[in-house]
């Protein structure tokens, strides 16, 4: 009985903390929108789209098309760092 | 008169074993007008005239048969003046001379013929090459960039 409520907490402290960890998007650019510095990923994965935002200063370097791995705030929509997969 | 006898059955037996020379025809069509010689268009279906032409140069074929020939003779006549003038008999003489030369010159040109050349082996290098930056991993460059839009890392990936 000790062992199982042992494992329960466990459990529950391995999805607490996982909840801490930065959400990541990887796929592909869908589009910019300069205006608010956002970028429209695809997950080819899930199929679904996020919106990120960036910094301007990417922006320039992140068009339609790009594949992209986005590293996001706690508990936001805004890029901690972004790879961009610029040549190939 | 019996060792001329014997000189000239010698060349003759030497000539037997020769091969002629095979002679060779080259078959040329013409027929460029799409007529035919009657002067009817047919179609396409013409009856082209052809000509038969011999051949021009001779094969290396002859050339060795006359080689072969000639080095008959030659020890044929030698046989016979070197038994003669040993007492011995003319005729076997001009066989053994014929035989022997033949021999002795098919051994001596297939000992002096020129070697071919060495065939190099082909050079791969370029192909190789080629083939690696055909099918080489594609090159990547992943750019990283922080919050604040500066940029953190530039790496090159090869797939």
């Amino acid at each position: 009985m000790r062992g199982f409520r042992t494992a329960i907490l466990v459990f529950a402290a391995l999805v607490v903390s996982s909840s801490g960890f930065a959400d990541e998007i990887q796929g592909v650019v869908d589009s910019v929108d300069p205006s608010t510095s956002t970028v429209v990923i695809t997950e080819p994965a899930s199929g679904g789209r996020r919106s990120v935002k960036v910094h301007p200063n990417v922006l320039a370097g992140v068009q339609t098309g790009s594949v992209v791995k986005a590293s996001l705030k706690k508990g936001g929509k805004e890029a901690e760092t972004l790879e961009v997969v610029v040549a190939k | 008169m019996p060792k001329i006898l014997w000189v000239f059955l010698a060349a003759t037996v030497a000539l037997a074993g020769c091969a002629s020379a095979p002679k060779r025809t080259r078959t040329t069509y013409h027929n460029d007008s799409g007529y035919d010689n009657a002067g009817y268009n047919s179609g396409g279906y013409t009856s082209s005239n052809y000509n038969t032409v011999p051949a021009a140069a001779p094969s290396a074929q002859s050339e060795q048969n006359k080689k072969i020939l000639k080095q008959a003779v030659l020890g044929a006549a030698t046989g016979a003046i070197a038994s003669e003038a040993s007492g011995g008999k003319a005729g076997t003489g001009a066989l053994i001379g014929a035989g022997t030369n033949v021999l002795g010159g098919a051994l001596f040109d297939m000992l002096t013929a020129p070697q071919p050349p060495v065939q190099q082996n082909p050079q791969y290098a370029p192909y190789v090459n080629q083939w690696n930056d055909q099918n080489q991993g594609k090159k990547k460059i992943i750019r990283k960039y922080d919050s604040n839009g500066n940029v953190v890392s530039e790496e090159e990936v090869w797939q």
